[in-house]
């Protein structure tokens, strides 16, 4: 059964032509993306049930799990859907922008297989290690800071696990390279190099993450004796927010491949965007320097520079790409003849019965406002110490990850079961409302995260602030904030069952693929005039909104700012 | 009737005739969900500000 989901109708050569797409796929490119897609999916599910365990901790009403259990369920949360879940999907994403949008052979395609060998092995062995860690070893969280000690398991999982995902990347490198060694002077497509970006800030994060957890490893098995604190933190954030860095720049290029697979959409200036994507190379890593604002050890300059300066190097990009998806969606649209001359009528129109789309139009919507402004506030010097360390710090990134980059991956993963798996979706119409109610739930947890977070200072990674044993500490007053986060996270954790649900069961019992979309791409495509041509006036009104909410919010955070108490006075 | 467009092959040109259909009710679950989400935002504001400047 598992292995006839992997096969499809090849020619002779390997290749099969996809009838909605017009992609030549060759099997050794297929059959990866389905492979660490679906793994993708069982990481989720494991971080999904730890995330309902977590948050019915957090409603303290509730208080479901003690204190160790809950740091357990934390890191096997954390890593299953921050690192399992993105990585797998990621290095499927590489596969679909190298090869398959290339039209080309998957080079080395045993490297991919190892690879996802070599990951899935020390993914389980990372939640093994969390599992069965006990006294006088911690649990690891995410940032597993020295000298804290994990089990040595973990350390070991995790240098396995980085370099399984160089392992199954280097095949998505060797295709570009034939790919320009065969054609130098031709464009790469923008989703190809838009993935190549991706690829790039993947590497970088990887070696980051290997000059990490090796020395960490030998540290704690006794081959080094000391390993220094400062040294730890500054290290761990090249793989530890760079991590989210690979997320944000996959998500980006599955909002320009979705939004044209599903909508019509087009790029309305190529240059413009492949600009964006060069200036995430050089800038957007400086976005992890935000996690030690509040560090002791780091100068003054370094933190001015990383995050009052080339911080905005990326900010800048993510504007571009925040006006270039939606101006291309309604400049293709109107190109089509879908939706009028109205301001809105290509939104209007736009397929929001089908599940690619929504998921995308909503992460691309939620990832802006919930995410982006808090990322560029927290990105900021000064306006870091109204979050550091407390809830809001959450709320930012499930307003990224869990709203934004979790949305995109499964609008992609409704196509690659059609396109790819050639499955009906099955519970039609719970597929089309889960993107709907997943946006939902999760956005709303997330503003409750943030709200206990600025306004009560509640702390984040503790599951008991109300009444802190031993003090007359309490956040108390957080309570209903807490309250909100958790019914809102029940329901998105519903979202997310339903999106199993569809997904194993269409795999299992979809009847065959009709071959569909909501817009047929030759609709419209060869018009007369350039899309840039087209009105954008939708897009601009709708960029001038949200420009308008981030000014005002960075404007609120600067008063409340200057309303904290001094420090050290 | 189906709520997407089926198609033979776009490149080939036996494409069939180019019909796009509504979305039914789906963009006005879009419109309930976005002000849902947006008015929590402006309510969280409206606490926060009250927070700040209440007591």
């Amino acid at each position: 059964m598992a292995i006839g989901l992997l096969e499809n109708d090849y020619g002779a050569d390997g290749f099969r032509t996809c009838r909605v797409t017009g992609l030549r796929i060759h099997r050794s490119a297929e059959v990866p993306v389905k492979m660490f897609g679906l793994t993708a999916v069982v990481a989720l599910i494991i971080g999904g049930i730890a995330a309902l365990l977590v948050a019915l901790t957090r409603w303290e009403a509730v208080g479901i799990l003690g204190a160790a259990d809950f740091y357990k369920f934390l890191s096997l949360h954390a890593w299953n859907l921050l690192i399992f879940w993105m990585v797998f999907m990621e290095i499927a994403i590489l596969y679909v922008g190298g090869p398959i949008v290339l039209g080309r052979k998957l080079p080395a395609s045993w490297m991919a297989n190892t690879g996802w060998a070599v990951m899935l092995g020390s993914a389980l062995l990372i939640d093994y290690a969390i599992w069965t860690t006990a006294p006088p070893d911690n649990q690891p969280l995410l940032t597993s800071y020295a000298p804290l000690q994990a089990s040595p398991l973990f350390y070991l999982g995790a240098i396995v696990f980085i370099l399984g995902a160089v392992i199954a990347a280097l095949p998505f490198f060797f295709c570009i390279w034939q790919q320009k060694r065969e054609e130098p002077d031709k464009t790469l497509p923008l989703v190809t190099f838009g993935a190549f970006i991706t690829g790039i800030i993947a590497v970088e994060a990887l070696v980051g993450g290997l000059v990490t957890y090796v020395p960490t490893y030998l540290w704690r098995i006794g081959v080094v004796a000391h390993i220094d604190a400062a040294w730890y933190r500054h290290m761990f954030w090249i793989i530890g927010h760079g991590s989210q860095q690979i997320n944000l720049a996959a998500m980006i290029t599955v909002w320009y491949f979705m939004t044209w697979l599903t909508a019509g959409a087009e790029v309305v200036s190529e240059k413009i965007s492949r600009g964006a994507f060069i200036l995430y190379l050089f800038f957007i890593n400086m976005g992890a320097a935000h996690h030690l604002m509040a560090d002791p050890v780091l100068s003054s300059g370094w933190k001015m520079w990383n995050t009052s300066y080339a911080v905005y190097g990326a900010v800048l990009a993510s504007l571009i790409h925040a006006f270039a998806i939606p101006a291309g969606l309604e400049a293709g649209r109107r190109k089509r003849g879908l939706g009028g001359d109205t301001w809105f009528g290509w939104l209007r129109t736009a397929p929001w019965h089908d599940p690619g789309f929504s998921a995308t139009a909503w992460s691309i919507i939620l990832f802006g406002f919930l995410g982006g402004i808090t990322g560029v506030l927290m990105g900021q010097m000064q306006l870091n110490t109204l979050r550091h360390n407390t809830l809001a710090v959450p709320g930012h990134f499930h307003g990224t990850v869990a709203v934004g980059t979790t949305l995109a991956f499964m609008g992609l993963l409704y196509y690659v079961i059609r396109l790819f798996f050639n499955k009906e979706w099955v519970l039609d119409w719970f597929a089309r409302l889960q993107p709907h109610l997943y946006a939902l739930a999760m956005s709303i947890a997330a503003m409750a995260m943030m709200e206990a977070g600025i306004v009560y200072g509640a702390p984040r990674r503790d599951p008991v602030t109300m009444s802190i044993p031993g003090t007359d500490f309490s956040f108390a007053a957080a309570g209903p904030m807490y309250a909100i986060m958790g019914v809102a996270a029940v329901l998105a954790v519903a979202a997310g069952v339903i999106f199993i649900l569809v997904a194993v069961g269409s795999l299992l019992f979809g009847k065959p693929a009709r071959m569909r979309v909501p817009v047929p791409l030759s609709l419209g495509a060869s018009g007369d005039r350039p899309v840039h041509d087209h009105s954008m006036r939708g897009t601009f009104a709708m960029v001038g909104f949200f420009l308008a909410v981030m000014a005002l919010f960075y404007g609120l955070d600067w008063m409340w700012l200057s309303r904290l108490w001094e420090f050290g006075g | 009737m189906s709520d997407v467009n089926e198609m033979s092959d776009p490149r080939s040109g036996t494409a069939g005739p180019p019909e796009v259909e509504e979305n039914g009710y789906w963009f006005g679950v879009f419109l309930f969900v976005f002000v849902v989400v947006f008015g929590t935002a402006f309510a969280a504001l409206i606490h926060a500000l009250a927070a700040t400047f209440g007591g």
